[in-house]
């Protein structure tokens, strides 16, 4: 696992992206077990404080459970998998139409530069 | 203290164990050489006693040298040991190295007696037998005592010298000299000095051996003036005690 | 718990010169925080203070609720920039110097961690690489099970594998109860292991805040938030 991090986030947040986005596209699956907090740590050079905080934010969403003497695992939830992909797409449509719009484009021509676009990058 | 004393003789050990080896070489080399090729006793004695006198300078230096060196050091100074031992330690490891230097001495003596012969203790009386042995062990003393004292006097010019940045060398000469100076002034002005105003011979030496053309011994040749000795304690704890409290007020780094 | 480092009002002067300027702060357990400066800004004086080495000065510094003693030596864990070690002494004599000293050393964790960084107990100290010779000096420090550990600038000056190996053991030896204090100037390279960071520029304490609460808050890094501060 290697993340490029940018320091002017706050770091947990770019961790907790990290991994539902390792979870949306499956190379995390439901009811995974998730590395401890020293692991991960350990393996990104972070502050194990910062990994704490991402997993209780994680578990607070409940991305992430906690099961007792076990250790973290991925929810076994697919209906909130499905929610959190829904979300991160949800969070990049936002991001994609203001800029659209700020550029002048209309919702109808947005689209269809979106269908076009699609369409050019599947060949 | 044991702890330090063991890393003080760490540090030091393969210059002192180097140095006993090269000492006992040349005074065997020096006796052996005397009686192959027929020497003077007095001479071989003499030669002897100095390669003796030179190599317990050399040791009381690296006494000297290893307070310095662990008082600078933060390794020594960060350790949760009280400062009155690591003061103590590089002293106690001199009077060890002395002590191992006098059975080499008695060793020595020993030898060369057995080379040479030894005087026949019995025609001699036997007072002359007990001062001889008196006079070697007020001597002996002496050597320690002058050591533990000098050791203390430089131990705190150098905790003097270590409470400024620059210019410690001098400091700390100047502290050693205006020590000396003042304690035997001190000690001449209450008590009699014998030896010509040497301080720290705390002993009176009888004169007029001599009587009536023969040599006459009477009952104490040397005797400890305790009352001075006493003194020079008292001094020798101020001094300890100034040392400590100065380097537990580093101002410094 | 008593918080484990506080200073109150603590101001160091070398003659003329001030060091620390009226400086306050507290620092709890379980955390790693970053002491931010230019050189000669007074981190080091700091941590020599809290370590024992600098008697003198005015305030008051406890430890774990304790003032300043030989109790304080024992539980805090210095790593000074100078060597810790003694010329004379190969790898292992450094590590039973420690052990022999300080009873919370762990000797266990020592040759771990000696093994870690690619020490070999019967090298001789003098022929260690400037590289080497730190990550010793980290060895010592971080062998023992102290409650406060004063590490200046433990990277600085040290090739970009050792740094890496550095930053390894500190994170791997990190623990709830105990906290690190962290000087350096080169920020890029570890502000992502700091808790907090305390800035201090010429004896004065400038900032000490929770590094992501920074990031929040201005939406800069603490790299170019050292650079704004202490800009010429």
């Amino acid at each position: 696992m290697s993340i490029e991090f940018d320091n002017n986030l706050p770091i947990y947040l770019q961790i907790m992206n990290f991994i539902k986005k390792e979870i949306v596209t499956g190379k995390l699956k439901a009811g995974d077990k998730i590395p401890s907090v020293r692991e991960l740590a350990a393996e990104l050079q972070i502050n194990p404080n910062t990994i704490q905080r991402t997993f209780q934010e994680l578990e607070r969403e409940e991305v992430v459970e906690t099961r007792r003497g076990l250790g973290r695992y991925v929810t076994s939830e697919e209906a909130k998998i499905m929610t959190i992909k829904k979300e991160m797409a949800g969070d990049l449509l936002d991001n994609f139409i203001n800029g659209m719009q700020e550029l002048g484009f209309s919702n109808k021509d947005i689209a269809s530069i979106v269908a076009e676009a699609v369409e050019i990058k599947s060949e | 203290m044991m702890r330090l004393l063991k890393y003080d003789w760490k540090k030091n050990s393969t210059m002192l164990l180097s140095t006993a080896v090269i000492l006992i070489l040349a005074e065997v080399g020096l006796t052996t050489a005397s009686y192959t090729r027929g020497w003077e006793e007095g001479i071989t004695i003499g030669l002897s006693i100095m390669l003796y006198v030179f190599t317990s300078m050399l040791a009381v230096i690296m006494t000297y040298r290893t307070f310095f060196s662990n008082a600078k050091s933060y390794s020594r100074r960060l350790l949760p040991v009280r400062t009155v031992w690591s003061v103590l330690s590089p002293m106690v490891l001199g009077s060890l190295v002395l002590i191992g230097l006098g059975i080499l001495i008695c060793i020595h003596i020993g030898v060369f007696s057995l080379i040479y012969g030894v005087p026949d203790l019995k025609d001699i009386s036997t007072e002359v037998t007990s001062q001889l042995l008196k006079v070697t062990a007020i001597f002996v003393f002496q050597v320690f005592w002058a050591y533990l004292f000098s050791y203390m006097a430089i131990a705190l010019s150098i905790a003097i010298a270590l409470m400024f940045q620059r210019g410690r060398v001098w400091i700390g000469i100047l502290s050693f000299i205006v020590i000396q100076n003042v304690i035997s002034w001190i000690i001449s002005s209450l008590f009699e000095v014998s030896f010509g105003g040497i301080p720290f011979l705390n002993v009176k030496l009888q004169s007029n051996l001599m009587v009536g053309g023969e040599v006459v011994f009477p009952d104490n040749i040397m005797i400890i003036n305790w009352g001075e000795t006493l003194l020079e304690a008292v001094f020798i704890v101020l001094m300890l005690y100034a040392t400590v409290l100065l380097l537990n007020r580093r101002v410094e780094a | 718990m008593d918080n484990l480092l506080q200073f109150q009002s603590v101001s160091k002067s070398y003659g003329s010169r001030k060091a620390l300027n009226d400086v306050s702060f507290s620092i709890g357990p379980g955390k790693i925080i970053g002491l931010l400066g230019t050189n000669g800004s007074g981190k080091s004086t700091l941590m020599k203070i809290t370590a024992g080495l600098l008697p003198v000065y005015s305030g008051s510094v406890t430890v774990a609720g304790q003032p300043l003693d030989l109790n304080t030596k024992s539980i805090v864990s210095f790593m000074p920039d100078r060597p810790l070690t003694e010329s004379w002494m190969k790898v292992r004599d450094a590590i039973t110097f420690y052990s022999d000293f300080y009873s919370d050393f762990d000797m266990a964790k020592a040759l771990q961690m000696l093994d870690f960084m690619n020490l070999n107990p019967k090298d001789r100290i003098s022929s260690l690489s400037k590289g080497m010779n730190e990550r010793l000096q980290l060895t010592l420090a971080l062998s023992r099970n102290a409650k406060l550990y004063l590490l200046d600038e433990p990277i600085g000056g040290v090739d970009p594998v050792a740094r890496t190996k550095i930053l390894d053991a500190i994170v791997e030896f990190y623990s709830e109860d105990s906290s690190l204090i962290i000087s350096t100037h080169l920020v890029k390279d570890i502000e992502r292991i700091f808790d907090e960071v305390i800035f201090i520029k010429n004896g004065d304490l400038v900032l000490h805040e929770e590094v992501e609460e920074l990031r929040l808050k201005h939406g800069k890094s603490v790299d170019d938030m050292f650079k704004e501060v202490f800009a010429e």
